[in-house]
Formats: C-alpha cells, structure tokens, sequence
C-alpha cells in the first residue's frame, strides 16, 4: 500500500515534469516564431515606407530639376522657394543645392572665383557639404538619372543633371536616420541602413534584453529597398532573449496549473481504483450474503425438520404442565364450591398454575424460536443458557428413545459471539448423530454427556456418546456435505455444523472418545467480560 | 371416602402435586412417587391400593412396572395415564390387565370415575378371596351340602340326593354355620355366588 502510493507519486511527479518540458519546448519555438513572424512584418513595413519615401525624393529631385533647367534669376528665386518649402515639409531632406557644373564659361563671376562647385542655390545655406570632390563624378552622369553617393553624418547624397544644354545639377542630401519616424522603428530591433559599403544608420536595439543569454540565434530581416537610384540595404535583427522566448511568469503559471492537474489526475485515479475496489468488495459482500442466505435457508429447513422428530417429546413437555394445570384447576373448582371455601388454598392453586402456565409457554417460546426463520445475528449470548435450551427441546425424545442426557456444565460464565438459534441447531445436530448412532448399535445404559468448560480464550463444549464411536475411514469425510453413514441421511448435518461454527470463527472438532464413542468438540472465541468497569 | 389407597407415579413432581392435591379434594388419600424405582422399594402387600401411572417414564417404563408387581404378586387396580395415547400402547395396556387408560390432560372427573371403578372391583376381588378363604374351611361333603342349600333345597331333599338321613344333613348344616360364621341362607348364596364369580 506504502509503496504503491510512492510509485504513484513518483509517476505523478514525472508526468509533470515531462509536461513542464513539452511546455516549455512549445512555447521557446511558439515564442521565436512570433518574434520572427514580428521582425518580418516590421522589416517588410519599414521596406515599404522607405521606398516609398525614396520614391518620393526621386519625385521631388524630378520636379525640381525641371524647374531649375534655367538659371533665370526669377526661375532660380521660384526654384529656391520650391526648395524651400519641400525642406520644411520634409525634414530628411537636410539639404538642397542646385549646382552649375560649367567650369569654363560662368555666367556667375563668384561661382568660379575658385576652383570650389558652389551652389548656386542651398537650402539652407551651409547646411550641406563641399561637392567638389564630386564635380566629375556628378559631371560623368546620364542626365535624367539619378546617381546616390555617400554623404557625411548618416547622409547620402543624390545628384541629378539637367537637361541638356543646361550644366546644372541638383544634389539632395537625404538625412537617412531620418528615413523612419522614430516610432515607425522597432525599439526591439537592431537597425541598420547602407549604402554600397557605406553605413548610414547603424541603431541597436533598445529593449534587447539580454542577448547574450540565449541559446536561440537571433533573427535576421534583409532587403534592398526598391528604388533605381537608391540601393539602400535594410537590415533588422532581432536578439532571442531567454526571458522573451520563455516567459517565466507563464512557465511558472504553467507549472503550478499542471501540478494541480497532475494531482487532480492522480487523485482521480486513485479515486477510481478505490471505487473499483469497493465495487469489487461490494460485489464480495453481495455474494457472501447470498451464499450466507442460502445456508439460512437450509439451516432453517433442517431445523423445521428436526422440530418434525422432536415433536412427540415436545408434546410431551407440554403435557404434562397442561396436565398439572387442568387438575389443580378442577380441585381448585371443587374447593370453590364448597360451603366454605379455603381461600388460601384456592390462591395457592392458582399460583401453581401461573407457574405451570409459563412453563408450558416456556416451552413453546424455545419451540418457536428454535423453528423461526429469522436471519441469523450473532450476539454475546451465555454458552451454558444455550446447551440447558437445547437439552430441554430434546430431552423428552431422548427419554422416550430410553438415552440419558446428562450436563456437565462449567460454574464459571462462558460467553462468545455466537447465534443462540444456530448454536443450538448444531449441538442438537450432534445430539441427533448421538442418538442414533447409540440406537444402531448394542448400548448398554445409552448416555449422552454436553459438557462445557473455558480454556483459556476458548469456550468449549463438547457432545459425547457412549456409542460406537466413528470408523477410521469417515474421518476425514466426516465434515463434508453430502457424506452419511445414515440410511435415510442426507448427509448435510455435520457440514452444516462446522460452516455455521466457522462463520462465527470457531472450530468443530472429532474424535472417538477413550471410553469408547464418539467425542464432537466446539471451539468458540470467548467474549471476555471487561475486567474492570 | 375411600377406604383403599391410590398410589401415584409419575417422574413429573408438578402433574404428581396437581392430581395429589385434585384427588385430595374428593377424600381420597394419594401416596406419590417420582420414579418406578422408589416405589418398587417401597410398595407393601399388606397395604393393597389402586395404581396410577404414567406410561412413559425415564428407566423403567409403566408397562415394565407393571409386569414386576405382577411378578410379585400384586394385582391392585391400576389406571395408566399417558400423554400420547396411541392404540398400540393402549392395547398392550389392557392385555397386561390395565383397569383403564386415561390421555393427559386427563379430567378430573374422569379420573375420579375410574378409581371408583378400580375401588369396586377391588371390593369384588377382596369379596371373592374371603369367600375363598371361608369356603375352604369346609370339608368336601360340607361343601357339597352348602351348594345345595344355596341353590334352595331343603334338608329333605338334600338328604334324598346325597343318599344320607336328613340328621346327618342337618348337623353338616350346623358346621358349615359354625365354620362361615353364619347360618343365614342369603349368606350362602352370596358366598357361593362370590366364588363363583369372574370378578
């Protein structure tokens, strides 16, 4: 039983944790899917939003360089204001210049003071970077086509000729940290933004956690934004923190609510097995009783029957108090009549007969329960008691059949456990066998001994005849059903005899006497009074 | 009432008290005993009385007590009770000289009836036996004288029969009178009658 409970704990205990892994296996892999599926969407809207705004500079450079194809003052002044207004409306735009690239003959005296590409209009002025270095590079371009270089800052630069015949040109200066919102970003990922080999945003992540912990590697998001002029390479990664892949809170909930069903699981089952346990016991105790029914059935048939013999001597018992009562009652008639009554005498008859009355009602109650069919019930009943009712139900037949029935009963006070009823019905079992086995063999002075005495926690009783004794080979028969040495038997007497002893955890015992006949010992657990109260 | 005794055995001491104490109330007086036994030891030829018992008793059965008294020479009365009256012990009863055989519980009455029965044939029976005794103080010629003079004959006629004178008749007559104590003609008669007699 102890172990049994230690294996099923043990097993609970396994259970759990094999549901606590799985758990936690699912939710690193659910955990990383979904931070993967997240940096792929954010990568995927950051792609979208950047092209579109390259597309958007490719647009304005487009407008711009139309409106600049003529280096009017008027047309440069409406040019500048365009600029202007497409700087403040966009601030990524750090800065515009319009440029001539026309070293030889300068319409502007002070563009070609020196050898320096001054632009002919900034916005805003100086906000931008010395374009010289670039004068051939810009020069060597398709017109219409705009070319991306690298700018200084996290700025990238884009150029774009006019048309011919004009030599102007116009540069953007795009501040490319400022290519996303600073809430279109995701705080989690790591950002980075280049051009060619040049790096232009190169952001960690904010709220990384700590990436050195995970055993995940992280997740990578990788493309080039769509725009012909700016190859600009978006790259996000994304750490795999342990805490982020396996939520303590959820494991640790997780955890708690798998131990308790765990311990619901293994309660339940232990519930079952108890429940099937007590069906099975209850099963047990249903077919017990029957069986116990049926051998109440059949003791109470035999016990019918054997009131059949004993009737005669039963009558007999009962005649003789109707007998002393019938004629006390007419001399107590006479003495009525007479002129002057003896009272006294008349009383004393009359309680004579009171006495006789329930002895003949005595007689018919140890009938009557002796052939009841009440269910059998063990109760803590006075050996003695029961050996003096059964010797009175039988001792008138014994008598007529010429067998002395003597007791020899024990002073001190033997209880057990016992049905009075039952108990009676086995020794006069015994007392039957006696009987006639003395009647079928030549006994002189037929005699029957019931004797009782305690041994130890033993109540003893013991029927023994002065007959022929049993053979050696009936022994071991002897307490078997359906085995008789009787003519007429059926053979049921003596195994009822010792199922009935049995059932109220006694023994019943053969032996053939030293003197001669037969020796049937009952056993009983005595019911020991409490000594002190 | 009664001039005999009634001796009642019976192995049961309440129905042995309850008859003792019925039969009181009639004047008749009841010697009880519980076992055939005791009374066996006990009985007296002398003290001739009815019997009363029980068929069935431990040891040593009515019928049983009944054959020794018999044996013994005692032939009183007896009225046998029992409380299972079956024919083929009521049978044997009678044919053992049961004077009655009465069934528990048996009626007061019934039982008184009886005993008065037993009492008179006990009367016939001791009636008889004197008779006997009597009788057989007469010499065979006397005896002979006796008979005819109880059958109504005169002297004459006997003195006739016997071949002998009347004188001769008379002084036998006269010893037969001195022998049964009595000269009266009815005397004879029921003397001889007794004799006679089956009872």
């Amino acid at each position: 039983m102890k172990s049994g409970l230690l294996t099923s704990w043990l097993l609970g205990t396994a259970l759990w944790l094999a549901a606590v892994l799985a758990f936690a296996l699912y939710s690193v892999e659910a955990s990383r899917q979904r931070l993967s599926d997240e940096l792929a969407v954010a990568g995927r809207t950051l792609h979208r939003l950047i092209s579109q705004r390259a597309a958007q500079h490719d647009a304005h450079m487009t407008s711009l360089i139309a409106l600049a194809d003529d280096t009017e003052p008027a047309r440069l002044d409406a040019t500048r204001q365009v600029m202007e207004s497409v700087a403040r409306f966009y601030p990524r735009i750090a800065w515009l210049a319009l440029v001539s690239l026309d070293d030889g003959s300068a319409q502007d005296a002070t563009a070609r003071s020196d050898d320096r590409l001054k632009p002919l209009i900034e916005v805003p002025t100086g906000g931008g970077q010395d374009l010289t270095p670039l004068r051939d590079a810009i020069k060597g371009q398709q017109r219409g086509k705009v070319e991306a270089y690298a700018g200084q800052n996290g700025r990238y630069l884009l150029a774009k000729r006019a048309q011919a015949p004009s030599d102007a040109a116009l540069v953007l200066s795009i501040d490319a940290r400022h290519l996303l919102e600073p809430e279109e970003r995701p705080r989690w990922a790591h950002l980075s933004l280049t051009l060619g080999n040049h790096s232009l945003v190169d952001l960690p992540a904010e709220e990384a956690g700590n990436a050195a912990a995970s055993f995940v590697a992280p997740a990578h998001f990788g493309s080039t934004i769509d725009s012909a002029s700016q190859r600009i390479s978006l790259s996000l990664d994304r750490a795999m923190p342990t805490e982020a892949l396996l939520p303590m809170r959820q494991l640790a909930g997780f955890a708690a609510m798998a131990g308790v069903a765990v311990f619901a699981l293994m309660f339940a089952l232990r519930q079952r097995a108890a429940v099937r346990k007590s069906q099975k016991s209850t099963e047990e105790a249903e077919a017990r009783a029957l069986l116990q029914e049926r051998q109440a059935l059949l003791a109470h048939a035999s016990r019918v029957n054997a009131m059949g013999e004993l009737a005669s001597g039963i009558a007999h018992e009962l005649t003789q108090p109707l007998t002393a009562m019938l004629s006390r009652s007419q001399a107590a008639l006479r003495l009525a009549g007479a002129d002057k009554p003896d009272i006294e005498l008349i009383r004393e008859a009359l309680d004579v007969n009171v006495r006789e009355a329930k002895r003949a009602g005595e007689m018919l109650r140890r009938m009557r329960d002796y052939a009841s069919n009440r269910a059998p019930e063990p109760v803590t009943c006075a050996i003695n008691a029961i050996v003096a009712e059964i010797a009175a139900l039988t001792g008138a037949d014994l008598e007529r059949r010429g067998i002395h029935l003597a007791l020899d009963l024990t002073i001190e006070t033997i209880e057990a456990n016992v049905d009075p009823i039952e108990l009676e019905q086995v020794l006069h079992n015994l007392i039957r066998n006696a009987a006639d086995a003395i009647e079928g063999g030549p006994t002189i002075a037929p005699r029957i001994e019931i004797a009782t005495l305690a041994a130890g926690d033993e109540a003893r009783i013991t029927v023994r005849d002065n007959g022929p004794g049993i053979t050696a080979n009936a022994f071991a028969k002897l307490f078997q059903p359906f085995f008789t040495t009787k003519a007429e038997g059926m053979g049921l007497g003596l195994s009822l005899c010792a199922t009935l002893i049995e059932r109220v955890d006694g023994r019943i015992e053969a032996e053939n006497a030293p003197g001669g006949g037969a020796c049937f010992t009952i056993s009983l657990p005595r019911t020991l009074k409490r000594e002190t109260s | 009432m009664s001039k005999y005794r009634v001796y009642l055995i019976d192995d049961d001491e309440a129905v042995r008290a309850a008859l003792a104490f019925l039969l009181g109330t009639y004047g008749i007086t009841v010697e009880t005993f519980g076992d055939p036994q005791a009374f066996l030891a006990h009985v007296d030829e002398d003290k001739p009385g009815c019997l009363i018992f029980d068929l069935r008793m431990p040891l040593v059965s009515g019928l049983q007590l009944h054959a020794k008294l018999t044996e013994r020479g005692i032939d009183w009365p007896t009225i046998m009770i029992t409380g299972h009256g079956d024919v083929a012990a009521c049978r044997r009863a009678f044919k053992a000289g049961i004077q009655d055989f009465l069934t528990k519980p048996v009626d007061g009455e019934v039982l008184v009836e009886a005993l008065q029965q037993a009492f008179a044939s006990f009367d016939a029976r001791l009636e008889k036996r004197e008779a006997r005794q009597q009788l057989a103080r007469l010499t065979e010629r006397e005896r002979e004288v006796l008979d005819m003079v109880a059958l109504g004959w005169a002297s004459k006629e006997i003195a006739a029969a016997l071949d002998i004178s009347a004188r001769t008749i008379d002084a036998h007559r006269a010893r037969i009178a001195e022998k049964l104590g009595t000269s009266s003609v009815a005397e004879f008669v029921r003397l001889t009658l007794a004799d006679k007699g089956s009872a």
